[in-house]
């Protein structure tokens, strides 16, 4: 049976994950990190950076480095937030050819969901390394508030990365699954999470037979841990300034620092009282003389710093309580999920507002790619016995004349589900209907999102509003849409299935898929120096393990010296030929190396 | 000191011990130096920090020289590794991150006790390599350590406040870190509660090995105790019951493509055909009084079956479609009743649709009392006849065209027995087939003629004075006497009905059972049409009744009209209007809930009108019959009306409201 991985797809890091022998696993990159950031770059080279390293040379690089293209994704180039993102992003956003969004690095316009599916790439190819396997099916989650748009978008960059995105799921519902797992409990609970970029709060049922309902679902597309980050810069900035007299915003290789500090800071302060941010020879003065940046940030500071934002989360708490008909003391758990849930104030606002103590027992960083994990595997492997409810975050209805939305499924209802309403026509000898599908909750259906459209023809001639149509809307569990006109008079029928508009079209994703598997094939090496390289690493850690004890055992004698000279210099030329990709060299290295761990086996075995 | 030209930026640059000794600000950097220093990780080559910084080459290569000359940067010699070197920090120790002893962004003087752990727990990690994982590689490297909730990440560089180690492995000149095994780690993660056995202890998965991937069909106490229900998973319930894994099935292999059991899709076509009619408690299997609580066990518990996620990706045909819409009509009636209000008002609705249904049932079950009540009046004639003359076993044997007055013979009832009708029936006896070759339909005229032929005096005797014996008395007379004798019982039995039901009537009425007590009287009225007592008495009931009637119609109407059930509302709200002939507003709502089912826009207009007519100045009433035109399409009716609303009240919502549609549509 295939497997089916669970990403993560955040805004500031994405996390991998998969349910192996029956209990749900992190992937980590290969630096041993279970999360990636989720950055792209482009290099002057051409060259496309993608995790850790192209947030390493974010700010030197800026105009040329995408960070938190989950706010853009699925967004028309006229919306609100794709404005506040143009006037703030360091990298150029441009309009697309359907009004929608296209970043533009180096000299290539990209779309948002090519941005992603990099980042989806990187995190199906770390997947694979660890299966050693190809993986091709993905369950990845979106936050809670995305409309179907966003949603479609986001299976779209799946696509390109060429990973066949079984289902889209809640950040929260995910955490929610992870944390009721295997628990055989029958509970009511809000999961609150804190991401680096966006905010979710869900309120779920975890019933028997292992089914999860979701009751209400909220959040905050532009509140996360990054806009806490802003302000620690702020801090320092300032108060750089008042000491100095210099901006360090002015200079991009200060600000890289200060950004990588403050984050830091920020996270110390989860567990320490006070830190010192110490950012040496951080710029030089105008008298040509090294400045050094010192300046202990207390945990008190940094409350003050962020306790608006905080107070937000917790609005939002609220009103979600009230969509879900609930009262504070029907919340019987809360689970903490996002890295900002690590914050102590955080934790006791929650703890504040819900009375109760959240539960920390899940990892804030890993729960969501855990939960996605566990649905793929719920979805595919028959002997997971666990059933997700979930809901619409949006109401779905059509627009009537006079840009009048006419709701048909309202909003937090639960999927799979259908309704129906009857219309009819609004001129004379009409012979066919226009059926604009929306999302949205607003009542003037212009303020809400367009789905599609579709034409019924073959409407008897007659006066105006004589004729009846039946408009049907359904979802499906796997959400999609389809919306259903019939003629009432003649019973012709008419539907769709409505794929939301990602901003791209059929042809221009299969052209970057095209084009992604170009690039997968230029990033890809071949199977032989992935073999040859697996055997070298496999040896090279064995004797790594093993240098220790050599090293004491041997510590005296001048033919040890010789020797574990010898070895060091072995493995770090099969390193070496690991970097390069050199295959032959790899080969090369591999007899050196069986016989130095051989000979290490040996002198431990002696003693 | 090194030259800037001798640096070769394909290598790696590794911090040295004096680096995270030493207090950098005592030293002579510049703020280039100083960023490239944050960027030397172990990890980085050269190329790399000239990639990431946005330097360029020279620049790069003269801070590395600066740094290395400052002792803080070591290049690594190849091929030729200097011992030293083995106690710098490797790519490999990336991964043996422990807590700082001191948490700040730059701890200016790591001791070496920090080294020292580095190490130590490089060992330890060594040490607690898991056993090798079958896999197609075949490699295996150690894990990187858990790093528990909360716990911060000492970076390697203590330049670098970033929480970044390994580049990617395809990026050419970064070292390939790559940890394939890292199972345990993951795990570190799970509570231990989390983790399952291993594989081959574990029945489910020999079971699974063993066949090809199977659904094990669901199970549950539901289907076990009700059998109304058939479970897909019965057989494999009871195999379970009897020791054998479900897993062990077989698989269902189904002719059609299908993967379903065939009994459960029995249980699809049924629940799919009758959910409509089912009311929710009978749906979701629970009690009326079922709290939440056990109502949400049912619906997960139907969920679990039912959701068609349960067969993600399998071919259901036709049967998902269904499986969909039972699911959601599941979760509406779960919706509904675990809503404290929704359920309270479902449950009033309940209460009121049957006491409606039973009410509807009994008025129309009217008739079919009269036709019981007369036909007691008959049996009770019948049997008195019966009484005194035959012996049941004669009657049963008696040939009928031989006697065919017997039925109708009259007796007097049993309790009223008397020597008289005796000797009748015994000269009727004597005279045996003396009454035969009459027409058999002298008594059926009797009996047609019963309401109408009320015969003289019940005590007029029938046979001539001094008539002691039998043998003197004529037949005809006997027979005529027997008619009239058979006549007045029946008289006297519809009477005694009249009386019994207007009794039970009045004592239904006193009751408040209106629709019981119509009955009784439409009973009583049917065997004494002229009682004007009586006649009074039916039509002030009937009135009452249809006033209790229209106020559960309305009720009922109302909680459709909410529910947006508007085909059941215009059904109810016309009810309403029929029982409510001068009421505007039931006229007016009738018609609405017409117009948005989408039914009979002819009726709408008639009910509307009425409504209209009814109470002329009000302008909503104006805006319905409006809104019903331009739904039937006369446009230039809907255009007076709205004019005549508009006059009525300018500001009025919903007359402004089809105002705006009508030009829209006009």
């Amino acid at each position: 049976m295939e497997r089916v991985i669970g990403i993560d797809l955040g805004t500031t890091n994405s996390c991998v994950a998969i349910v192996e022998n029956g209990a749900p696993a992190v992937i980590p990159n290969r630096g041993g990190y279970k999360t990636t950031p989720s950055m792209v770059a482009v290099t002057e080279a051409g060259k496309r950076l993608v995790g850790h390293i192209a947030k390493r040379q974010a700010i030197t690089n800026a105009e040329n480095t995408v960070y938190a293209a989950k706010r853009l994704i699925g967004r028309k180039w006229n919306s609100p937030q794709v404005k506040n993102a143009v006037a703030t992003s360091s990298y150029r956003i441009v309009e697309g050819p359907h009004t929608d969004v296209r970043i533009a690095l180096r000299d290539k316009e990209y779309s948002v969901p090519e941005i992603s599916a990099m980042v989806l790439q990187e995190m199906k190819i770390i997947a694979e390394d660890y299966l050693g396997q190809p993986v091709s099916k993905a369950v990845v989650t979106v936050p809670a508030y995305f409309n179907d748009n966003q949603r479609q978008a986001t299976k779209d960059a799946g696509e390109i990365a060429g990973l066949d995105v079984i289902r889209i799921i809640n950040e929260p519902t995910a955490a929610a699954l992870s944390y009721g797992f295997g628990k055989n409990v029958e509970k009511t609970i809000a999961v609150y999470d804190f991401g680096g970029g966006t905010f979710d709060i869900s309120i779920l049922e975890i019933g028997a037979h292992g089914v999860f309902k979701v009751i209400a679902t909220a959040g905050d597309t532009f509140l996360g841990g990054e806009d806490i980050d802003a302000r620690i810069i702020d801090w320092l900035v300032q108060g750089f300034k008042e000491e100095h007299s210099l901006d360090l915003r002015q200079d991009r290789m200060a600000l890289q620092r200060l950004k990588d500090a403050a984050e830091k800071a920020k996270c110390e302060l989860s567990s320490v009282r006070e830190t010192e941010v110490n950012l040496p020879f951080i710029i030089s003065s105008g008298r040509n003389e090294a400045l050094h940046l010192q300046r202990t940030l207390s945990r008190q500071t940094l409350e003050e710093l962020s306790a608006d934002l905080i107070e937000r989360t917790v609005d939002i708490c609220r009103q979600t309580l009230e969509d879900a008909k609930l009262e504070k003391d029907e919340i019987e758990e809360v689970v903490l999920v996002g890295g900002m849930t690590r914050m102590p104030r955080i934790q006791s606002a929650v703890a504040g507002f819900f009375e109760r103590e959240p539960n920390k027992g899940v990892h804030p960083d890993e729960v969501v790619a855990l939960g996605a994990a566990i649905q793929g595997a719920a979805l595919t492997d028959d002997k997971q016995e666990m059933i997700l409810l979930d809901v619409t975050p949006h109401a779905l209805g059509i627009m009537t004349f006079g840009s009048v939305f006419e709701e048909l499924i309202p909003q937090n209802t639960t999927v799979p589900t259908h309704r129906q309403k009857i219309f009819t026509t609004s001129r004379d000898n009409q012979t066919a209907v226009k059926i604009i599908v929306m999302q949205g909750e607003n009542e003037d259906a212009s303020a809400n999102e367009l789905l599609g459209e579709f034409i019924l023809t073959g409407l008897r001639r007659a006066p105006k509003g004589t004729v009846e149509i039946e408009v049907t809307f359904e979802i499906n569990a796997d959400g999609i849409v389809s919306v259903r006109a019939k003629d009432l008079d003649t019973g012709l029928e008419q539907s769709i299935q409505v794929t939301a508009s990602s901003g791209l079209t059929r042809d221009e994703i299969k052209d970057m898929i095209d084009a992604s598997k170009d690039d997968l094939v230029d990033r890809r090496v071949s199977e032989d120096f992935e073999a040859a390289k697996q055997e070298a690493e496999k040896i090279v850690a064995e004797i790594e393990r093993l240098f220790p004890q050599v090293e004491q055992i041997v510590a005296s004698s001048d033919f040890g010296r010789d020797a574990i000279e010898k070895a060091r210099a072995i493995v770090d030329k099969a390193r070496a030929a690991i970097a390069k990709k050199d295959t032959a060299a790899v080969k090369e290295q591999l007899d050196g190396l069986t016989r130095t761990h051989r000979m290490f086996k040996g002198v431990v075995a002696k003693t | 000191m090194v030259l800037p030209a001798g640096i070769n930026l394909t290598l790696v640059p590794r911090l040295t011990s004096f680096a995270r000794t030493v207090d950098l600000r005592t030293l002579d950097l510049s703020p280039t130096d100083g960023f490239v220093l944050s960027r030397v990780d172990g990890v980085a080559s050269g190329e790399v920090i000239v990639r990431t910084t946005g330097l360029d080459d020279e620049d790069v290569r003269e801070s590395l020289a600066s740094l290395v000359h400052h002792r803080l940067v070591e290049m690594p010699a190849i091929p030729n590794m200097s011992v030293r070197s083995a106690g710098s920090i490797m790519p490999h120790d990336l991964h043996t991150r422990t807590p700082g002893p001191k948490v700040s962004v730059i701890p200016a003087s790591l001791d070496s006790s920090v080294k020292a752990s580095i190490s130590g727990s490089y060992a330890q990690v060594a040490v607690d390599r898991p056993s090798t994982r079958p896999r197609a590689g075949g490699s295996n490297a150690p894990p990187p350590p858990s790093q528990p909730f909360g716990q911060q990440q000492q970076p390697a560089n203590p330049l670098n406040p970033s929480t970044f180690s390994g580049l990617g492995g395809r990026s050419p000149s970064a070292p390939p870190v790559r940890y394939n095994t890292p199972t345990t780690v993951a795990q570190a993660h799970v509570p231990p509660s989390q983790i399952p056995p291993p594989p081959r202890s574990s029945p489910m998965m020999s079971g699974a090995a063993q066949s090809p991937p199977s659904r094990p069909p669901p199970s549950g106490p539901v289907q076990v105790q009700q059998p109304g229900y058939v479970s897909p998973g019965a057989a494999a319930t009871m195999a379970a019951a009897s020791g054998s894994p479900p897993a062990e099935q077989q698989p269902y292999q189904s002719l059609d493509g299908i993967d379903l059991e065939p009994d459960f899709r029995t249980r699809i076509d049924e629940l799919f055909s009758s959910m409509d009619t089912l009311d929710y408690y009978t749906l979701l299997r629970v009690d009326r009084s079922g709290d939440r609580k056990l109502i949400k066990r049912a619906y997960y518990e139907l969920a679990s079956h039912f959701h068609p996620d349960k067969y993600f990706r399998k071919n259901l045909g036709q049967y998902k479609a269904k499986m969909e819409a039972i699911f959601g009509r599941f979760t509406i009636a779960h919706d509904t009743l675990t809503s404290k209000v929704d359920r309270a008002e479902y449950d009033a609705y309940l209460g009121i649709r049957e006491s409606v249904r039973e009410q509807e049932t009994r008025l129309s079950s009217a008739q079919e009392e009269i036709r019981r009540a007369e036909e007691e009046v008959q049996r009770a004639a019948q049997q008195s006849v019966a009484v005194s003359v035959n012996p049941p076993a004669e009657i049963r044997t008696a040939p009928g065209p031989a006697s065919p007055n017997r039925p109708h013979i009259p007796t007097s009832p049993s309790r009223t027995f008397d020597a008289q009708a005796a000797r009748e029936a015994l000269a009727r006896k004597l005279l045996g087939g003396a009454g035969a070759g009459r027409p058999s339909s002298t008594g059926m005229a009797s009996v047609g003629a019963r309401v109408s032929t009320v015969p003289g005096a019940p005590s007029a005797p029938p046979s001539a004075p001094g008539a002691g014996a039998p043998g003197t008395m004529n037949p005809r007379d006997a027979v005529d006497a027997l008619k009239r004798r058979y006549e007045e019982r029946i008289v006297d039995s519809r009477s005694a009905q009249v009386q019994k039901y207007k009794a039970n009537a009045e004592a239904l009425l006193a009751k408040g059972d209106w629709a019981a007590a119509l009955n009784s009287l439409r009973v009583a009225l049917s065997f004494d049409p002229d009682n004007a007592e009586l006649n009074a008495l039916t039509v002030n009931t009937q009135k009452q009744a249809d006033e209790i009637l229209s106020v559960n119609y309305e009720k009922q109407a109302r909680y459709e009209e909410k529910a947006e059930n508007w085909r059941e509302a215009a059904r109810s709200w016309a009810k309403v209007a029929r029982a409510r002939p001068n009421e505007a507003i039931a006229h007016e709502r009738a018609a609405n809930a017409i117009l948005r089912s989408g039914g009979n826009m002819r009726e709408a207009s008639e009910l509307a009108k009425r409504a209209v007519a009814i109470e002329p100045q009000n302008a909503g009433h104006r805006a319905t019959l409006a809104a019903v035109y331009i739904g039937g399409g006369m446009m230039l009716n809907a255009k007076r009306e709205i004019d005549a609303a508009l006059q009525l009240s300018p500001t009025h919502p919903a007359v402004l409201h089809v105002a705006r549609r009508l030009k829209e549509v006009g």
